[in-house]
């Protein structure tokens, strides 16, 4: 620090300002008018001269903040975060804040000082991420700063058919030739005229997703000199209703593969699909959603073995799916996610899928079942979705129902033509029929639809002897409030002694003798759908005997149910917790309006003006 | 370049299977720590190289202070033997992920003592700790307005006129 003694900072700067302005002194308003607008010039002069030194003092002032201490290197690292916190080119024209949003991490970083804006803008991997709406001179000055760094290029393309001799701009012409540095490739719209294009080497690549529109009559096809066919790098590929020869892939080192609405027209066959799956035995991840090859005509036992895969998932017609799934092998870990559809009216066909999946689970052999968690949900007459999982996932106590969290083990959704309600029972009888159920923790029965048959619980789930947490919907819940009072089986015992002539129903084991948490939701305790007594009344003798026997239930949950309170009060006397939404469901009008007084009437306090306190849109002046 | 003395045998303790190393700040604190804790920073690694090369022991004289010093070994300390990927010189630079748990403790000091650490863990090379303690700073400016970072950051307004008022006066030209 250099110790000599300075003049204090006012004096000087006033003195300067004086020094600076002196020849002024002479110039009055009274005097020439080209002297005094010449004199004003010279004072903007020296006020922007003095800002600009105010600035720069500034940025000496900035110098000195903790901040300043970071390398560039490491502000460059946070505003790279920031910038994943805040990316720009986000659209939303309803907003306020609508230009922030637009520029986003740009607008921040780059504002706040001299020294920010200097890094963020010399430091080229924040600028590969193009951002195509925030206009052309904006997408060519971040590829001038992204220099060699990746590039990311993710582009709406216009859907439809660009004019014969229109100028319209499909992509960005500076795309093809940089291409070498693209690290992911993303473009949906009208992709004909485009993928030509794409054909030098994509060598940093490791991301592409095309496509286009659903409707569109005619199909893109990936061309055969694609990216030069080479890629090496390219992990993930994601492509909707964009053709493809399954050799055309620039890349043998494939993780992911995702493809879905792709009629392929290009001439291929299961054999070629199988050498693909092959080929690529990097894959861990492969779906394919209606575009499934058919093995129909595959008269061969050629099986693939694809050890990495940890998720396959297959949409399409039932035989389709069987095909794929008879001609490969994967680990019993791999989580499995099926839609079959097919025309026939029982089902059948449908059902052929369970001896694939069961022999997945390895229900074979003689080991105990592995399902904890099991899920049943009927979305309308002829669509079902089962769900199974290995774990029994909860979270702080609770079970997770696989429907909404989580990758089940197993997903299978089957689409057929039933249309009447005794078609649909067998169905289903079928389906959990054919799954070891035996061990299961959790169930979640979810039959939402009027059409839904009754279940038959000591049928379907009497096997269920582990069960600790049960979740019914709707309907499927009626039946459930008797049958979890009543035995089994019924056991016709011998008496002996003085009553030996006479034979009476012995109590056999509970449904559900483990059953700690049972969850109703959508319950009408009021009129019932189909149960002709006293519904309440069923599930709470339910209950009892259930307490009696030793079999009480830890929790009860009831949400969205038809129920009133005195009714939930009796619950919790044979259960020990009882959880409720507090929805009374259909009485909650007549409810209301027994108790709108309390809430709109008289009695309500009111401040001085006449107001309650509540009323903040209305004042008294 | 840090500055290297030779030491005396009897300064650094320890001849065994976990060699000691003798770290010194900037406030002249000696601190021994076990070679295998501080494996993590690439800078002593380098150093600890270098003395097998000469077969002699030195002190390792660390440009920040024994406060900041302590507290990286605390982080060395607690992911010893662990492997982070951010620390795997031939992974990817990882994008954007969740502090852990035990970081977001660890980093919750005041924003002068963050910015030392972070300047520690670089030089020492410890990219695990330079990634966390930069999440944790934009996560502090995360939502901000220009504005509130300013203020956040003790930095002020050092733009022109003509600077400020373009989102980035380059590239607007």
């Amino acid at each position: 620090m250099n110790n000599v003694e300075k003049p204090p900072a006012r004096a000087y700067w006033y003195a300067a300002a004086d020094d600076r302005l002196a020849h002024l002194k002479g110039v009055s308003p009274q005097g020439d008018v080209k002297y005094i607008a010449s004199a004003r010039d010279t004072v903007d002069d020296e006020i922007e001269a003095a800002r600009l030194a105010v600035c720069a003092m500034r940025t000496r002032r900035n110098a000195l903040a903790p901040i300043s201490v970071l390398p560039p290197e490491i502000l460059a690292r946070i505003f790279e975060l920031h910038a994943i916190d805040c990316p720009h080119g986000k659209v939303d024209y309803y907003r306020a804040d609508r230009m922030n949003l637009r520029f986003g991490w740009i607008a921040s970083a780059t504002h706040v000082c001299r020294r920010w804006r200097e890094v963020a803008l010399d430091h080229p991997r924040l600028w590969g991420r193009l951002a195509f709406n925030m206009g052309s001179k904006w997408v060519e000055e971040m590829l001038a700063r992204v220099k060699a760094a990746p590039i990311f290029v993710s582009q709406k393309l216009p859907y439809c058919s660009p004019p014969t001799t229109g100028t319209v701009t499909l992509m960005h012409p500076a795309i093809p030739s940089r291409l070498s540095q693209v690290q992911e490739l993303n473009f949906s719209g009208y992709l004909e005229h485009m993928l030509p294009l794409l054909t030098r080497p994509a060598p940093m690549l490791e991301r592409l997703e095309l496509s286009t529109d659903v409707d569109m009559t005619t199909q893109v096809s990936i061309p055969i000199n694609f990216l030069d066919n080479h890629a090496p790098r390219l992990r993930e590929i994601e492509l909707r209703n964009v053709s493809h020869a399954w050799g055309v892939f620039p890349s043998r080192a494939l993780t992911e593969l995702k493809i879905a609405f792709s009629i392929n027209p290009i001439p291929t066959s299961f054999a070629q699909f199988l050498d693909f799956l092959e080929g690529t035995p990097t894959l861990t991840k492969l779906t394919l959603e209606c575009c499934i090859p058919s093995a129909s005509h595959f008269i061969n036992d050629r099986v693939v073995s694809l050890p990495n895969m940890s998720a396959l998932t297959l949409a399409g017609p039932t035989t389709d799916v069987i095909g794929v799934l008879t001609h490969i092998s994967v680990a019993t870990s791999t989580k499995l996610g099926l839609s079959c559809s097919s025309q026939d009216l029982t089902g059948d066909e449908c059902c052929n899928v369970l001896p694939l999946i069961m022999a997945h689970l390895g229900t074979n052999s003689s080991r105990p079942s592995s399902i904890r968690m099991f899920s049943l949900h009927s979305v309308d007459i002829s669509t079902h979705i089962m769900k199974a999982c290995r774990d029994e996932i909860t979270q702080e106590g609770r079970p997770v129902f696989i429907l909404e969290e989580g990758v089940p083990d197993v997903s299978l959704r089957l689409q057929c033509r039933i249309s009447t309600d005794e078609r649909e029972a067998s169905f289903l009888h079928r389906i959990c029929g054919a799954f070891p159920l035996r061990d299961v923790r959790a169930l979640d029965v979810n039959i939402l639809h009027s059409h839904c048959p009754d279940l038959n619980w000591v049928d379907m789930f009497g096997h269920c002897t582990s069960l600790r947490h049960l979740c019914v919907s709707y309907i499927p819940a009626e039946t459930l409030c008797v049958a979890l009072g009543r035995p089994t089986v019924e056991v016709k015992q011998q008496e002996h002694g003085k009553n030996a002539r006479r034979k009476r129903r012995a109590k056999g084991p509970l449904l559900f003798p483990s059953l700690q948490t049972l969850y109703l939701h959508e319950v009408n305790f009021e009129i019932p759908e189909r149960y002709s007594g006293d519904l309440y009344a069923a599930l709470r003798s339910s209950l009892k005997t259930r307490l009696t026997r030793k079999a009480g239930l830890r929790v009860l949950e009831i949400e969205e149910c038809t129920v009133d309170e005195d009714q939930i009060e009796q619950f919790e006397d044979v259960v020990d917790e009882v959880v409720w939404d507090g929805e009374v469901g259909e009485m909650e009008e007549e409810y209301e309006e027994e108790f709108a007084d309390e809430y709109y009437g008289y009695g309500y306090e009111e401040d001085e003006f006449g107001y309650d306190s509540e009323d903040v849109d209305v004042f008294p002046w | 370049m840090p500055t290297i003395v030779s030491v005396d045998d009897s300064t650094v303790p320890g001849e065994g299977s976990s060699r000691l190393l003798l770290l010194v700040s900037s406030d002249n604190k000696h601190i021994v720590v076990e070679e295998d804790i501080m494996s993590r920073s690439r800078f002593i690694s380098k150093q600890v190289e270098g003395f097998e090369a000469t077969s002699q022991r030195h002190a390792i004289l660390l440009p920040f202070s024994s406060f900041v010093l302590n507290k990286v070994i605390e982080y060395c300390s607690h992911y010893r033997g662990y492997y982070l990927l951010e620390d795997d010189p031939d992974a990817a630079p990882p994008g954007r992920s969740p502090v852990r748990e035990w970081d977001q403790e660890f980093l919750d000091v005041d924003r002068n003592m963050l910015l030392r650490i972070i300047k520690a863990a670089h030089y020492l090379e410890i990219k695990s700790l330079v990634g966390s303690c930069a999440r944790a700073i934009a996560d502090m400016i995360r939502g901000k307005t220009t504005e509130e970072m300013r203020e956040i950051l003790g930095v002020e307004n050092d733009f022109t006129p003509e600077e400020e008022h373009s989102p980035s006066s380059k590239c607007t030209g």
